[in-house]
């Protein structure tokens, strides 16, 4: 698989506190990856890492197959882009000359590109405003178009809509998908939104306690949080030929259990099941949303 | 390194900071030739230009210390730092731009100050008095100085991740400097003998007598040391003209310059950075 970013067994210890602890993520080129993760549960943390601004205690990461100790890290990172918490912005300069001093900063040839950088994310009318006096909004906005500057192809976006408003949330989600998938970079995004994340991520991971307690692409997501009917049988061949046959959608669980997946009338299929001789021990129609999904990964990572 | 000079100049264009120090330097430079005008015109005093260029001296630690502390504490307070080491640059480069950038910026605020004394200063005093190459010297060394002062302030800046904390450590520590300076200089500078007046038969004898305060030779040599070593001790004697040992005081300010730096270096390297 070719991953931007992986890591192995990261961990990070502040004294006595472990900020992470044995964190493996996998980030595909090309996805949108959600972190997700309640407050205090490293997302910060690990992306600070990422981003060259504090050590691993233990472990290693690699950035496009650079090791985060190598001494080509550096030249590795020319290639990201990123917003760690609060936008990095000059206040006292206006939208345009944080862009020019960027531009500067990643030694772009020319300045060309800034007006049309400040209309892509919907400031090219703010003159000679200084940013200190912009909204939150304006500010995120900003500090985007400066994370863009290198053209990177890893974005790294630490809780973007925080604090944003709804209009806000709407703007900056249709501006990361148009990135993804016009300019085809791979973005990181932390947040403790779900509903916001599930509207763009292709993967996610799930942060607790400073580890990555599930990886799993949206498409499986969706399938768990479909309306679901879950079948425990003894003849699982038998149930498997029959929906490949008329192309249900379901996923063998384990020996004894078949998840069967979409809006599925219950007595409709278990009436045309019967029709086969298929009799199911047990039979339990679900429907999980995103918030109990992740409830029940927390509490089950906290059981183990 | 060339992007990071590109941008930190470009920055310094636009800031505040620079433009005050800029606005400053000429305005001391003016005041100073307009209070020394008036006493030559009062008084009939004879000024010195030379004396006017070297009297930034004593108190461009304190423009340097603020100067840095804002222009640098910027660096953090805006995410700037952060958001250059996550583009790529290396540590060590960023440290060394900052102290570059903020060294030229107070050599060019002596430099302005010192070509407005002489454009004005020249035609109202008369020309420079004193030897062109002691002049050159005392100046070499002032430059020095400088860069001994840019690289403590940039130290604690770079070291320091809070605005306000490094403004106020930076200019705390100027003035102790001074101080300081102030304490050594008046031990080095102590008479040997002193007046003692005495009333005899309803007359009062004056003699000369041993000063008990009088330092001994080891002490003062130390104190001369300490002196020579302190930046704002330099500026006193370079600005005071009291026979500064000028072979070795350029000497004293690059080991500043190479121990803040170096150990600024380590540090900032090793800081983990929110």
């Amino acid at each position: 698989m070719d991953y931007v970013l992986e890591t192995n067994n990261l961990e990070k210890r502040y004294k006595d506190f472990k900020a992470l602890s044995h964190l493996n993520i996998h980030i595909e080129n090309g996805s949108i990856y959600g972190l997700i993760g309640k407050n205090g549960a490293g997302k910060t943390t690990l992306i600070r890492i990422i981003c060259g601004l504090q050590e691993p205690t233990n472990g290693s990461y690699t950035i496009y197959g650079t090791n985060y100790s190598s001494g080509n890290i550096a030249s590795v990172r020319k290639r990201m882009g990123a917003i760690i918490e609060t936008p990095s912005i000059y206040g006292e300069m206006s939208a345009k000359d944080n862009l020019i001093e960027q531009f500067k900063l990643v030694g772009m040839p020319s300045l060309d590109g800034i007006d049309e950088l400040l209309k892509l994310v919907g400031l090219g009318n703010t003159g000679k405003k200084k940013a200190k006096n912009f909204s939150l909004g304006m500010k995120q906005r900003l500090g985007i178009a400066i994370s863009l500057a290198n053209n990177p192809d890893f974005l790294i976006l630490d809780e973007p809509i925080n604090g944003l408003d709804p209009q806000g949330i709407i703007e900056i989600r249709e501006l990361i998908l148009k990135l993804n998938k016009e300019n085809r970079i791979t973005i990181l995004i932390s947040s403790h939104y779900l509903d916001e994340l599930s509207k763009i991520a292709t993967h996610y991971g799930f942060l607790d306690n400073g580890s990555i307690i599930k990886e799993i692409s949206s498409i499986e997501l969706m399938k768990k949080l479909e309306h679901k009917i879950e079948l425990k049988v003894s003849n699982q061949k038998e149930f498997v030929k029959y929906f490949e046959v008329n192309n249900i959608s379901y996923d063998v669980i384990d020996s004894k259990t078949i998840n069967v997946y979409g809006k599925i009338n219950l007595s409709k299929f278990i009436s045309d099941l019967s029709k086969e001789n298929l009799i199911a021990d047990e039979i339990h129609e679900q429907e999980e949303s995103l918030e109990n999904y992740y409830m029940n990964l927390i509490g089950g990572a906290k059981n183990d | 390194m060339i992007r990071l000079l590109n941008a930190g100049f470009t920055r310094l264009r636009k800031n505040k900071a620079f433009w005050i120090l800029t606005i400053f330097s000429i305005g001391l430079a003016l005041f100073m030739i307009y209070t020394q005008y008036d006493d030559m015109k009062k008084y009939g005093e004879v000024i010195e230009v030379e004396q006017l260029m070297l009297n930034y001296a004593t108190i461009i630690g304190i423009v340097i210390s603020i100067f840095t502390s804002l222009f640098l504490g910027v660096e953090y307070s805006d995410g700037a730092i952060r958001n250059k080491i996550s583009i790529g640059h290396k540590r060590t480069n960023i440290y060394l731009s900052n102290l570059i950038i903020t060294s030229v910026t107070s050599l060019f605020s002596y430099v302005l100050f010192t070509i407005v004394i002489a454009i004005i200063g020249i035609s109202l005093f008369g020309w420079i008095k004193m030897s062109m190459l002691v002049l050159l010297k005392l100046i070499g060394c002032i430059f020095v100085m400088i860069l001994a002062y840019s690289s403590i302030f940039t130290f604690l800046a770079m070291i320091i991740s809070n605005k306000t904390i490094t403004s106020i450590t930076s200019i705390m520590l100027t003035f102790v400097l001074m101080m300081f300076a102030m304490v050594c200089f008046n031990i080095v500078d102590m008479q040997e003998y002193i007046q003692s007046g005495s009333l005899v038969n309803g007359e009062m004898k004056f003699e000369e007598i041993p000063n008990p305060r009088y330092p001994s030779e080891t002490k003062k040599k130390v104190y001369q040391t300490l002196l020579d070593i302190n930046p704002a001790g330099q500026g006193f004697q370079l600005a005071g003209r009291s026979d500064p040992n000028l072979k070795v005081l350029p000497f004293y300010s690059l080991e500043i310059l190479v121990i803040f730096t170096c150990t600024g270096l380590v540090l900032f390297n090793k800081k983990e950075l929110k």
